[in-house]
């Protein structure tokens, strides 16, 4: 008992030893990994001890007495966290090994930052924390498109887009439609789909198709999500969090006022063009009579020709989707140039050159593609 | 005795080599006809950057949709049984799965669970959300859970067309099929999907080709918009290869696939209404006393404001008899929403209350992945007889 009283004290002297050199703990039993973390060793058989030289891969060891080789390994040590609630101790998955008396554990996947775990050996129950820190990345900013003041009330979707890489979960969970007019939120307006581009930066937010499609079942039983000349706000609340652990900080809002219903396609016949002079490195500049898809128009869907050779070219997006700025690389030559363009490109109500979002069967008499080819004259 | 020392060395040698034979693994996964599921075949990390579906082709070949980035990961899992199927319920298996990956049952999003017929064992994949890490768990039949090594893995990765792949940002369904693989893709920038099929044998570093398709749906026989699949799966009807697709709001529509052409839009043909404010969520087929159904589970979202039941994860069976019904879109079958079953041949499944996820065992028995409470339970349930 006295033995046993000892070596705990001593222990204890060794913990607070090497913990009294840890810049920042302020926990005396917390094992904590930095960028370059200090290798710790408890000569003990009782306190597990944490080898951090890897801070987000600690290795963790026991010492077990020889006697003990029919046991498993895992019946000496454990690495968990614990379930605030309950207050049990849930495992962390790793790999074990056993040589020279000694068991240890090395977690399977990397362990998190800023984050509390503990080691427990499980012969003498004796444990110590374990924790790593790691500042948080850049906070991250929201910025939405489109921005208009006035949306159709067939409006499909709403582009998210962030500086930094987000966690994705469920992100419908931090949008909120809120109908002004009436004073309450709009109940559950978006589709439970996560469509996140590929760098995890950007979200597309849809409507629920279901409420703004024509006579499919919802919309018939309750109704579109937006109501014609009803002013609402979206609302991102500023707890989410971006991969890097940072969250957006504070709430983003949207208002905008719903017109009426947009059914149709846009027009690349009705557009406006500026067109640049010869020699010069001007943009061309097309303004468009509606509103179209921010995304698919950063997405190339506009392609320029020069007897049939593509222009190199830098394209700016107005914010808005209102209109886009084509640069050349190098200037202009005089001559008939060619513009083609994506069917698929889509105004906000989902009209597309193709096609009308929703084609009344009932009157499909005709062909209803628009002009996928416009084009203009640089005079020498 | 030196002779015998010889013998005994030679007897060695040939009984390592065969066992060497034995055991190696084979160059390809193949089929049980010897059809090769996988070819150039690469060992190491599989690089997943989004988890997503999945779902078992033959010989232990798990699919996996990689949703960050377009592709289709088949991993040769070497799980080839003999079957060994959970012996009781598995209890808080998010809380189980969150403290693994170091973490909590918030810290943690659960993409999908598939069963492998060949050894029962229960495949959940699952995303760290503080820092995206991707991991897929497995149960064995005491319910003891290990992660499946990502890092050290036989595996092909096939793309989805290069063109596509910018746009697509949900795969909502990954199957094995007669001859090919079958994928369908959600864009983020149009509302709309495309089936894609990969060839056989699943070749790495090759994208999908051969044909892709937007889908169509028709509403009270006059609106007619795009529509994105759900969940679906491979079905076989008098020699031919259809897929069966559900939409929200849940009409479920077949598309045949010889009549899928490259970049040409195809309409569904919706056989069956199941009702509005459902979400699908996974598919399978079985057979019982001679007869076909169709199992599928749906998260109700307008539970609510209108419930159907105990809770807004329910599930439904309907005879497969009804895919080949003469009665199709505006006339398709329409699940009498207000009554446990009707119209004859489609049936609300008890089981398959608060079932956030569900596959088929075999033809007696499905994996359930239940809401308790907020807790995730795995469990066994029978299939309606």
């Amino acid at each position: 008992m006295t033995e046993l009283s000892n070596k705990t004290i001593i222990n204890v002297i060794l913990a607070l030893m090497i913990v009294s050199l840890c810049p920042g703990c302020q926990d005396p039993k917390t094992n904590t990994g930095s960028a370059k973390p200090a290798k710790q060793r408890l000569e003990s058989n009782e306190v597990p001890t944490i080898d951090a030289s890897n801070a987000s891969s600690p290795v963790i060891s026991v010492i077990v007495p020889p006697e003990t080789d029919h046991k498993n390994n895992s019946d000496f040590l454990l690495l968990a966290t614990r379930d605030p609630k309950s207050n049990e101790l849930l495992p962390v998955h790793g790999i074990y090994r056993r040589t020279d008396g000694l068991v240890s554990f090395t977690p399977s996947f990397p362990l998190l930052p800023n984050r509390d775990y503990e080691a427990v050996n499980l012969l003498t129950n004796q444990s110590s924390s374990y924790r790593w820190n790691s500042t948080n990345g850049r906070v991250p900013v929201l910025s939405i498109s489109p921005s208009h003041g006035m949306l159709p009330a067939n409006h499909l979707k709403f582009y998210l887009s962030f500086s930094e890489p987000m966690q994705q979960d469920n992100p419908w969970e931090h949008c909120k439609l809120l109908d002004i007019t009436t004073g309450h939120f709009v109940p559950r307006p978006f589709r439970h789909t996560e469509l996140w581009n590929r760098t995890g930066d950007r979200l597309t937010l849809w409507f629920h198709p279901g409420r703004q499609k024509t006579g499919v079942n919802l919309n018939v039983e309750i109704g579109p999500i937006l109501e014609p000349d009803h002013e609402y706000q979206l609302i991102i609340n500023a707890h989410w969090c971006s991969l890097a652990g940072s969250a957006v900080g504070k709430e983003t809002k949207l208002n905008f006022v719903a017109g009426q219903p947009d059914h149709f396609q846009p027009d690349p016949e009705l557009w406006d063009l500026a067109v640049p002079s010869a020699d010069t490195l001007e943009p061309l500049t097309i303004r468009f009579h509606e509103p179209l898809d921010y995304a698919l128009l950063n997405n190339r869907a506009l392609n320029v020709f020069l007897s049939k050779v593509p222009l190199e070219s830098r394209q700016e997006v107005s914010q808005n989707g209102l209109g886009i700025r084509i640069t050349p690389q190098k200037p202009w030559v005089a001559g008939d140039y060619d513009i083609q363009i994506n069917p698929r490109l889509e105004d906000l109500a989902g009209n597309s050159i193709e096609r009308p979002f929703e084609v009344d069967l009932n009157k499909e008499t005709e062909d209803h593609s628009k002009a996928q080819q416009i084009t203009f004259t640089i005079d020498p | 005795m030196k002779r015998l020392t010889f013998f005994g060395s030679c007897l060695t040698a040939l009984l390592a080599v065969t066992v060497y034979f034995l055991q190696a693994p084979s160059a390809d996964a193949l089929t049980k006809d010897s059809v090769a599921i996988m070819a150039n075949v690469q060992e190491g990390d599989t690089d997943i950057s989004r988890i997503g579906r999945m779902s078992f082709a033959p010989n232990g070949v798990l699919l996996v949709a990689d949703i960050g980035s377009a592709s289709i990961v088949a991993i040769d899992t070497g799980d080839a049984g003999p079957v060994k199927k959970l012996k009781e319920r598995v209890n808080d298996v998010d809380k189980k799965i969150g403290a693994a990956l170091g973490t909590d049952k918030e810290g943690i999003r659960i993409a999908d669970m598939a069963v492998n017929p060949a050894s029962g064992k229960i495949y959940v994949s699952v995303q760290r959300k503080a820092d995206g890490l991707n991991a897929i768990i497995i149960f064995d039949e005491k319910g003891t859970l290990s992660p499946l090594d990502l890092k050290k893995a036989r595996y092909v990765r096939v793309s989805l067309p290069v063109a596509d792949q910018k746009t697509i940002s949900n795969i909502s369904g990954v199957e094995f099929s007669n001859g090919r693989v079958l994928a369908a893709g959600q864009s983020n920038e149009e509302f709309s999907s495309k089936i894609y099929s990969l060839p056989l044998p699943l070749t790495h570093g090759k994208s999908g080709e051969v044909y892709s398709t937007e889908t169509y749906h028709v509403a009270h026989g006059r609106w007619e918009t795009r529509a994105p699949i759900q969940s679906f799966i491979p079905y076989e009807e008098e020699g031919e290869d259809y897929i069966v697709g559900s939409f929200a709001c849940t009409p479920i529509a077949k598309f045949k696939i010889s009549d899928i052409k490259k970049d040409a839009p195809i309409k569904g043909t919706s056989v069956v209404e199941l009702g509005s404010g459902n979400r699908p969520m996974d598919m399978f087929t079985y057979e019982k006393n001679g007869k076909k159904w169709l199992i599928t589970n749906t998260d109700r979202f307008h539970h609510e404001r209108r419930p159907l039941g105990p809770s807004q994860y329910w599930g439904v069976r309907v005879d497969m008899s009804y895919l080949q019904a003469d009665k199709i879109n505006e006339e398709a079958v329409r699940r009498v929403i207000t009554e446990k079953s009707g119209p004859n041949g489609i049936e609300v499944v008890d089981a398959l209350f608060f079932a956030k996820h569900v596959a088929k065992l075999n033809n007696d028995e499905m994996v359930i992945l239940r809401d308790n409470k907020g807790a995730l339970d795995l469990e066994i349930s029978k299939l309606p007889e």
